[in-house]
């Protein structure tokens, strides 16, 4: 840094760490801070009810508004655009007096962020000519690539159907005690889906099991052959099809 | 330096009148057969991502009518200079829709916490010195180069008032203009805005001198927006919630008498209201263009 710009530097760097509330520096009169803190604050609140639709309506404008302004000690905006902030909001929820009465709720902000950041990708097609890597006789020398689209998501809690049942309910709206029931009766038993961008939208599917660790399986790296091996109860030629009509799989490599 | 003739206005000899376009308004951009604005203009940001749905979209609207790109993050006035990978996010878009115009913001957003890239997430203010000319100049001069193209930079609303200025506003603008090849984008409301929360007297005749220091053939466009009231002795905020104010539209009838060639744009960011009452602020600018109204009648 030149000696002409340091001073601008360290104006700019002061102002930060004053809005931020990393130091206090008094970089300019207290009213005018007060706006700059409040702006941010609203639109990081903002920018998470648009990444967390759901999760705003389960919790309120209000807990969300806290729980950004939390997250604002820990997250720092760093890219320039919101939708890319926000990412540890489930860590904050795991450690949130949410978490005794709403142990779930940290899923639903994991299978959030992968929806949000999902929607926010290319669709990416299926690469129909790597179909012929199948051919070779050595399956052990062949392994998929999936979609850099796809997650996966594992829970002790149905949070993909508590997600499906609060798609449709307006702002402050609450389940009804039916809905909550049949949820509840899932039980707190272990719960998969896999999430992927589609040329039209998102996909969010649910998965049993073997499925889920199919798929773990081949982002880990597995050949064919390994998986065939290892997951001898997955039907490859019908999960094929799936993997390819739903948009899992990119090509065979 | 960029050198570049100002961006044309679609309709040769008549300044282009625009709105900004938000989610609220797509479906009724989307199902309206021919718009009676000139151009639409969107926020950069909202349209990074790079989803079939967002390509979609603008694919439809660029059908429908010119884009301008807004950018809101870019902080061209940072020490710290503009990311590398915002840069390559923003410049994609502008070659994916081609827009009529560019323009950012004479504001700084990037900086470094911790040995950590911060972005404020808000339009923060300049210092009017020599150092921070330079080093807004050097990364509009950087931007126009990986662009292509000329960019216009608007003038921010302030919440905090300098004390010892090397400049004021308008001679820093100008500076700016002149150093970098940059056009200027003035909002007018933002204007009215610092002069009411940092200054006193006859408002109206302040914010027309400070028009009358920026040189006529610098001006590529203008924004027109309202802000919500507020109790006497508190700071004006920068909301974009309300009709254009009378003030900003009496600004602008002088605003346009000395820059008759910027394109104008109505911005409404909160408490949206129906795509037919924005539509209509857009109208009131074309009418006050044609001469056909008196601003104390509208």
């Amino acid at each position: 840094m030149t000696n002409l710009t340091s001073s601008v530097s360290d104006y700019q760097t002061q102002l930060l760490q004053d809005i931020f509330g990393v130091e206090n520096t008094a970089s300019i009169e207290p009213r005018a801070l007060q706006i700059y803190q409040d702006n941010v604050l609203l639109t990081a609140a903002r920018s998470l009810s648009l990444t967390y639709p759901v999760l705003d309506k389960m919790i309120g404008s209000d807990a969300l508004l806290v729980l950004s302004r939390r997250l604002l000690k820990t997250e720092l905006p760093d890219s320039g655009d919101w939708a890319d902030w926000g990412s540890q909001l489930h860590s904050l929820l795991e450690q949130s007096e949410l978490r005794s009465e709403y142990p779930y709720l940290q899923d639903i902000a994991r299978l959030e962020w992968l929806v949000s950041q999902a929607s926010r990708s290319p669709a990416t097609p299926f690469v129909a000519e790597s179909l012929s890597q199948l051919e070779q006789p050595d399956l052990s020398q062949v392994f998929m690539q999936l979609s850099p689209s796809l997650s996966l998501l594992e829970s002790e809690y149905p949070v993909l159907p508590m997600w499906q049942a609060h798609q449709n309910l307006a702002k402050g709206q609450e389940l009804p005690g039916s809905a909550l029931a049949a949820i509840a009766e899932m039980g707190r038993q272990n719960n998969y889906c896999v999430v992927v961008q589609t040329p039209v939208r998102p996909d969010i599917h649910s998965l049993d099991a073997a499925e889920f660790q199919w798929l773990r399986g081949i982002t880990a790296g597995l050949s064919v052959s390994a998986l065939l091996d290892t997951y001898p109860g997955v039907d490859f030629v019908k999960w094929l099809s799936i993997a390819i009509e739903k948009h899992w799989l990119l090509r065979f490599c | 330096m960029f050198v570049e003739n100002l961006a044309k206005p679609p309709v040769a000899g008549q300044p282009a009148v625009g709105v900004g376009l938000r989610f609220e308004h797509y479906q009724d951009v989307l199902q309206q057969a021919s718009l009676s604005v000139d151009f639409l203009e969107i926020h950069a940001e909202n349209f990074f991502a790079e989803s079939p749905a967002i390509t979609e979209f603008l694919e439809q609207v660029i059908a429908k009518t010119p884009l301008s790109i807004h950018g809101t993050s870019m902080g061209l006035g940072s020490a710290a200079g503009v990311d590398g990978q915002y840069l390559k996010k923003f410049a994609n878009l502008v070659n994916k829709v081609n827009p009529i115009y560019v323009s950012e913001h004479a504001c700084f957003t990037w900086g470094r916490i911790n040995n950590s890239l911060v972005h404020a997430g808000d339009l923060l203010p300049l210092r009017f010195d020599k150092s921070t000319l330079q080093t807004l100049v050097s990364n509009i001069d950087r931007v126009q180069q990986i662009l292509g193209r000329q960019i216009l930079i608007e003038n921010i609303v302030s919440y905090h008032r300098f004390k010892h200025q090397e400049y004021s506003e308008a001679e820093f603008l100008t500076q700016v203009a002149e150093q970098s090849g940059c056009g200027l984008l003035l909002d007018l409301n933002n204007i009215l805005i610092n002069l009411h929360n940092h200054d006193s007297g006859n408002l109206a005749e302040k914010a027309r001198n400070w028009l009358d220091i920026i040189p006529q053939n610098s001006v590529g466009e203008i924004h027109l927006a309202g802000a919500s009231p507020v109790l006497q002795g508190n700071l004006l905020i920068d909301d974009h919630s309300q009709p254009v104010s009378a003030q900003c539209w009496e600004l602008f009838q002088y605003a346009n008498y000395r820059f008759p060639q910027a394109a104008v744009l109505v911005e409404w960011d909160n408490d949206i209201p129906q795509w037919g009452v924005l539509l209509g602020e857009a109208n009131k600018a074309r009418r006050i263009i044609d001469n056909l109204v008196e601003v104390e009648a509208i």
